[in-house]
């Protein structure tokens, strides 16, 4: 399945991209973080990051979908 | 209720002309600047990145939350790009029948933006280097506000 993923912050920086196409064949956002931050040297542990999912906050145990969009965040700082 | 990610220099007299309203008794603001120093170092800049989509959709969760909570009307504006010492990072205007209300409001605002926004401010250093910072947590916040 296909999956847009979007970059943030330090993401985007070390990415060198705000987005990306990725073809998936694991639906757990756990599995597409892991090949992303071995890609990327992402700091961040799965567990230290929020996710979004179709630009909704979404547990970390939701399975993708074909089409779907996935950000993973990073503590946030505004303000 | 107003809730606004701009690239633009924020400016306050102009936002507080859009809270007026002849049923307020109070007005209470907020504005978040950037300093020169942090942790010991010389800070000369910070770049600010958002997720717009979704900083709508909290954003206005926040304020939802405030008006409900406080019986306020409330805005905010937060800055996102490249930003100079003494720029306005972020500004929360709050309006209500009294006073009291208004401070409270205010400061649950901040509060929830620097923990829920989906905001990422990185630190540009006068040696050269920069950071992203981690977390936002100076210990400013009230954690009562924190407890959705």
């Amino acid at each position: 399945m296909e999956i847009t993923v979007l970059y943030f912050g330090q993401l985007a920086e070390l990415a060198k991209k705000s987005e990306e196409t990725k073809d998936v064949f694991d639906p757990s956002l756990y599995a597409l973080y892991a090949d992303l931050r071995k890609a990327y040297n992402f700091p961040q542990e799965f567990t230290q990051l929020q996710v979004a999912v179709n630009h909704q906050l979404s547990a970390h145990n939701t399975e993708l979908c074909d089409g779907d969009s996935v950000a993973f965040l990073p503590p946030m700082t505004g303000g | 209720m107003l809730f606004r990610i701009t690239g633009e220099i924020i400016v306050p007299e102009k936002l507080r002309q859009t809270m007026l309203s002849s049923s307020a008794g109070a007005y209470c603001s907020y504005e978040g600047w950037v300093r020169d120093h942090n942790e010991g170092k010389d800070v000369n800049a910070l770049h600010y990145s958002a997720y717009r989509e979704l900083s709508h959709t909290i954003g206005c969760k926040i304020l939802d939350e405030a008006e409900s909570k406080f019986k306020v009307k409330s805005a905010i504006v937060h800055r996102v790009g490249d930003l100079s010492v003494a720029d306005i990072a972020v500004w929360v205007g709050v309006t209500a029948h009294h006073r009291g209300d208004t401070f409270l409001a205010c400061r649950y605002i901040i509060d929830n933006i620097k923990h829920r926004l989906p905001v990422w401010k990185k630190e540009v250093y006068s040696n050269g280097e920069e950071k992203w910072i981690e977390n936002n947590h100076c210990g400013c916040s009230d954690p009562k506000n924190l407890q959705l």
